[in-house]
Formats: C-alpha cells, sequence, structure tokens
C-alpha cells in the first residue's frame, strides 16, 4: 500500500528521492549502505514524485492509501 | 527522544515561507531589492506546495483582451465579494509574470508561430487559461531563483514567528522565526527584518489532494501573531476522486469531458438533474452534492461509466491525464469493461482554491507589522467566493513577486531584526516539551479522531449551526487530547505543531461557518439557503485580540463605492446551491 518498494539492486543511492522528491519525508538514506529506504511509510500520499524522479526505476508506489479513507456518507 | 541540540542562527532581511510557487516568486522578488533573503521550506522547492500538482492551468490575460470584460467576469462569478482593486493588479501585473517566465524557458504551450495557446476550462466565459506540465513550470522558476543565489533552507519547518514586544498578539512587529530540521531537530533561530508567509493551503491528512503536509500552518503562524483571516467560511472542498474507497485520482474532469457519466445504484446518470447544462461538468462542489443528495436518498453507491468513451479519445486523454490511466493499470482496473465505485471527499476546512486565509492587501501586507504573505496561505481577494480556474496560480506569480518587493522594502526601511533570544528560548522549550513527554496519544491518532469528525458531508459541506457547534464541541476535545501528543522522532514533532496548526485553523473555520448566516459560493447552510445581499456583502474577519485563540469576529463591507462592478440586487437571492438543488436537502 502506498510506498511499497525500493528495489536494493536498482538504487544507486544518489538521494534524489530523500532529499528533494518526497515532500512528506516518507524516504531516508542508510548511509552506511548508501541506499534509500522507506521510513515514514503512513506519511505517504501517494503523490508518485518519488517513482517518477527515480532516475532508475527502483521505487514502486501502489496506488493504494495505507491509512483508512475518510467517505463524507 | 532527545531535547534538542543547540540553535543556530540565521540572520537575513527577508525570511520566505514556503518554496512553492508563490514563496520562489517572493524571494525572486526580494532580491532584486536586497542581497539578503532565505527561503526555507520544510521539503524542497520544487516538490514542495500544492503548486506541483496544479493542474497545469494559468489565467492569462494578454495585450489587446478586453480586460474591463474579464474583470466584469471575474467578480459575478466571484459573487461580489471580490476585492476589485486586487482583480485589476492581477489582470495588469499576469501579462508581465508570463512574459517573465516564457523569458525563463517555462515550457507553456505555443502554437507553431509561439504564440500562446489559449483555452477555456471550468467557468471560463470571456477569460482565457494557458496550459503546461505542472512540474515543469516549479522546475522553471526554482531553476530561476538558484541562478539568483538566494539562500534555500530545506527540510526545516517554520514552528513559532516572534515578535518584536515578545507579545502574542503583537503591537509591534514581527521581527524572526523559529525552525526545525525535521530530520536532524536541529532548531534554527531565523532573525528577519520582514517575513513572507507562503506556506500554502489548509488541508487535513486526508490523502488524494496530495498535499497532506499542507496543514495551514502559516494560517496559524499568522493568526497567532495578530494576523487578521477572512474567508475561512468558505473552506470547503469536494473531490470526486475516491475510486474503490481505495485510492485517490485526479484528473477526473477531462475524463468527464470526454463524456464518462456519474450513474447511481439504479444505473441512472443523476448529475443532469442537478445542473441541467454542466451535468458532470458542473463545479466539483455540486457534484459533491449531488452525490450526498442520492447516497441520502438511497441511492448509492455511486459509479463511473466510462465504457463507451472510444478508443480515439483514449487516445488524446493519454497525453493529458497520463498518471490517471496509469493509475487505473496498476489498480488493475479495466476502464473499458468495469463500472467504478467513486466517491466524493469533502475536505472541511481545506483551502487549496484559496477561498480562505491569511488577509493581505494590494501590497501583500497583513495588518501585522513585518508580516506580508501570497499564494494560498492568503485569501485569494481576486477570487470573491470563487470565481474562474487559472486565478490560483496566476495570483500565486503576481502576489508572490508584490510580497517579495514589499517584505525587502520594509526590511531594509527597519533595518535589522531586534529578535528577542528570550522569546527564541521560550519557543525552543515548547517543542522541547513535546520532544521529552514519554507518554500521550501518538499525532497519527489524534489525525484520525479529527478526520473522521469532519469528513461527513452533513459538517462541512450541508452546513447547519446546530451540528458545527457540536462539531467545535468534540473538535475542542480532540485538541485538548492534541496538547499531550507524544514524538518520537523529530519528523513526529514536526507532524505534532501540523496538527496544532490544523486543530486552530478547525476551530476557526467552524466558528466563521457559524456566522455567516447565508450561502454563498460554496458556503451552504441548511437553514439559510439564500444569497443574502441585503446584509452579507460582506467580508467576515477573524483576530485574535487577547491571549487566549478565541477569535474576535466582525464584518466589513465590500466598498463598492470605490469599485466599479456593483451587484445586479442588494436582496435575498436563490443561492447557486439552491438553483442546483431546488428541493433542498
Amino acid at each position: 500500500m502506498a510506498i511499497e518498494r525500493i528495489d536494493r539492486e536498482l538504487c544507486m543511492g544518489c538521494g534524489l528521492c530523500v532529499e528533494s522528491s518526497c515532500p512528506t519525508d516518507v524516504i531516508r538514506m542508510n548511509h552506511r549502505e548508501i541506499k534509500a529506504y522507506i521510513a515514514h511509510p503512513q506519511d505517504c500520499h501517494v503523490c508518485n514524485l518519488c517513482e517518477m524522479d527515480c532516475p532508475v526505476g527502483a521505487i514502486y508506489v501502489s496506488p493504494e492509501y495505507s491509512r483508512r479513507m475518510y467517505l463524507p456518507y | 527522544m532527545n531535547s534538542l541540540p543547540q540553535p543556530e542562527i540565521v540572520s537575513t532581511d527577508v525570511l520566505v515561507i514556503g518554496g512553492g510557487l508563490a514563496g520562489v516568486w517572493a524571494a525572486i522578488g526580494a532580491k532584486e531589492l536586497t542581497p539578503n533573503v532565505v527561503l526555507v521550506d520544510k521539503a524542497s522547492p520544487g516538490r514542495s506546495g500544492a503548486s506541483t500538482f496544479a493542474s497545469g492551468v494559468m489565467l492569462a490575460p494578454q495585450p489587446g483582451d478586453d480586460l474591463d470584460a474579464w474583470a466584469r467576469e471575474i467578480v459575478e462569478a466571484g459573487d461580489f465579494l471580490n476585492d476589485q482593486e486586487w482583480v485589476k493588479i492581477l489582470l495588469d501585473e499576469q501579462m508581465d509574470r508570463i512574459s517573465d517566465m516564457r523569458r525563463w524557458g517555462i515550457p507553456f504551450l505555443t502554437d507553431d508561430k509561439e504564440d500562446l495557446v489559449r483555452t477555456m476550462g471550468r467557468g471560463h466565459l470571456g477569460t482565457r487559461v494557458l496550459l503546461f506540465p505542472s512540474f515543469k513550470l516549479m522546475d522553471g522558476v526554482v531553476r530561476e531563483m538558484r541562478k539568483r543565489e538566494i539562500r534555500v533552507i530545506e527540510r526545516v519547518m517554520i514552528t513559532h514567528l516572534f515578535t518584536s514586544d515578545g507579545c502574542y498578539p503583537t503591537s509591534g512587529r514581527v521581527v524572526g522565526a523559529l525552525g526545525l530540521n525535521i530530520r536532524t531537530g536541529k532548531p534554527i533561530i531565523f532573525k528577519a527584518g520582514s517575513i513572507v508567509l507562503a506556506s500554502g493551503q489548509i488541508t487535513a491528512r486526508y490523502g488524494g489532494g496530495m498535499c497532506d503536509n499542507l496543514t495551514g500552518d502559516g494560517v496559524s503562524m499568522g493568526y497567532q501573531v495578530g494576523a487578521q483571516l477572512t474567508g475561512l467560511e468558505f473552506c470547503t472542498t469536494t473531490n470526486l476522486s475516491t475510486w474503490q474507497r481505495r485510492f485517490q485520482v485526479t484528473g477526473l474532469n477531462m475524463i468527464q469531458g470526454a463524456g464518462a457519466k456519474l450513474i447511481n445504484a439504479l444505473g441512472e446518470p443523476f448529475m443532469q438533474k442537478y445542473d441541467p447544462v454542466l451535468k458532470e461538468r458542473a463545479k466539483t462542489v455540486y457534484l459533491g452534492l449531488g452525490c450526498t443528495k442520492e447516497v441520502w436518498e438511497g441511492r448509492g453507491p455511486l459509479f463511473f461509466d466510462m465504457r463507451h468513451i472510444p478508443d480515439q479519445s483514449w487516445d488524446r486523454l493519454e497525453v493529458v491525464v497520463h498518471k490517471l490511466i496509469y493509475m487505473f493499470e496498476k489498480a488493475g482496473i479495466d476502464r473499458k469493461k468495469d463500472l467504478i465505485e467513486v466517491s466524493p471527499t469533502v475536505q472541511f476546512p481545506a483551502s487549496p482554491s484559496m477561498w480562505g486565509g491569511v488577509r493581505v492587501d494590494s501590497s501583500c501586507a497583513t495588518n501585522t507589522a513585518g508580516l506580508f504573505g501570497a499564494g494560498s496561505v492568503t485569501k485569494c481577494q481576486v477570487h470573491g467566493t470563487y470565481s474562474v480556474g487559472g486565478v490560483n496560480l496566476a495570483y500565486c506569480c503576481v502576489a508572490g513577486y508584490r510580497a517579495g518587493h514589499s517584505a525587502a522594502r520594509w526590511a531594509m526601511a527597519l533595518g535589522p531584526s531586534e529578535t528577542k533570544i528570550e522569546q527564541a528560548k521560550l519557543a525552543v522549550q515548547k517543542l522541547n516539551e513535546i520532544a521529552i513527554r514519554t507518554r500521550g496519544p501518538k499525532v497519527d491518532e489524534v489525525w484520525e479522531r479529527v478526520v473522521a469528525l469532519l469528513a461527513p458531508s452533513e459538517v462541512g459541506l450541508v452546513k447547519h449551526a446546530k451540528r458545527l457547534s457540536r462539531a467545535r464541541e468534540e473538535l475542542g476535545n480532540i485538541r485538548e487530547q492534541g496538547r499531550s501528543v507524544i514524538a518520537e522522532t523529530p519528523h513526529e514533532l514536526a507532524k505534532a505543531v501540523e496538527l496544532e496548526n490544523y486543530l486552530l485553523d478547525a476551530d476557526l473555520a467552524i466558528a466563521a461557518s457559524v456566522e455567516r448566516t447565508e450561502s454563498r459560493g460554496d458556503h451552504y447552510r441548511e437553514e439559510y439557503p439564500y444569497t443574502d445581499n441585503e446584509n452579507w456583502l460582506k467580508w467576515l474577519i477573524l483576530q485574535r485580540v487577547n491571549g487566549s485563540l478565541s477569535p474576535r469576529l466582525f464584518t466589513e463591507p465590500v466598498p463598492f463605492e470605490r469599485y466599479p462592478y456593483q451587484p445586479t440586487t442588494r436582496e435575498r437571492i436563490p443561492s447557486r446551491v439552491q438553483v442546483a438543488f431546488p428541493g433542498g436537502y
């Protein structure tokens, strides 16, 4: 649900998603391995910016929300 | 978490809070007049704020247009609550902003003679908008900002504003702000000659708007130092965008344009009952009202039917709503075979269309000295209630640039900031209280409660004083709980501050909604369903006047004696909602 995967094989640790793409600070850098990881999945608002910006296609964002959606009726 | 590290101090002439379209334009404007400009953003400019997800339309007056007719159209659509001086400013100056952005290489859609392609969208009669990919707009303006060597501080959230007299509300001026690095927890004390609020709209964590972090922080912070707010009673937004109760996608109106239908459980297309002319292309608030009425009367659930859209239309749609189609594919939806359940979301309070926020004059100054505002943190007074599509982004450019100039002039006239270190220490201490707390609810638990409280149609869409007051009371309980949240990381600490800001904004929006005893624009009161031009051609203003956070509410008549466009009647008339739903609710 929401951001689901960052492929460790593909991720080259460029940090674009960590530094720039994600507006809600979901993704952080594992500095020891120089790989991005999902730190705050509950805050993903499914904007897809990380998936769109990732130069190697390492990120997969599911369209489904991870939090409950409240309908108006 | 541990208490926060020692703060760092940053001094500047102008501090711009927020790096969306308005903030970036403010920084560029300020930098023309002073070398010392700092822009701070809790995310990263270019991928931050609602501008990144904007629909890609911007109001585009050009030399030779009949601007008098444009202005009249905007004022009529805005139910005459527009600040007509602002309307004129927007139309005049937007031409220059477009020229600037074309020079910067922003890829606005042009024809083979390189003339701008202008088009009509929702609600346009004579006014026109231009089209562009919104990411590229933001990439372009941010590139220009970086070229100008403006200092940009990222992943730092502003949590408090400082005042020269140390008081909230202040009778002095705004002199600085406290920032919190949301990753390291390091506080930054900003000493600033002036501040431009450009921190964006009010939204809750409903999702779907893709702006879960735009929690009305600037509206709350501005209010706390004494800045007037206006238009909060109009802050209801409806998105028809929840698919299968699982996810949200925007861009629906393009598919509706291609002929998609909304049908109820009986298989009837129902929007033609409520808006025989526009049908599915009606303003989203009417879609929300129409869906609510169908479901309340037992004809739910509701479906989106695009099975009959021909392949060649999909080929065209592929270009403009690529992401929506991509999302369908990801979710395993066959748009050519499946009926898809849809539902509106009602967000209240939410101000993506700049219905309400901090009140600024035509120089983008608030009533609090040293504090300026632009973009959706402010009430866009061009709109009135809400006028036509494309005004929002045009306003970000025009108001941003103006705010930057005004703030720079102010800072240069007054000299360096007199931030009192004691006030900054007190603000850090407040954050520390949350940081070191070990027992209490998590921030997300409290968010869940507030979203559940305010999501139903009968609170923020079909409003009634009785229900609003009940919601306000319950909101008070939630605010009480919100005062004891815990934060295990700086990330959570920032979210705790966001929550507090949103809860205050929500309380103020409910108070404003109760006060306006008529229906106008997207504000619909069940017990006052008409538009009352006799008593309510007025702006409703909220201001903090003492140590308590409760607002003083007062009105100001729209100064028609100074304005060119006059309302056709000063009597009660059927509201737009009444016209669409004559049977009422």
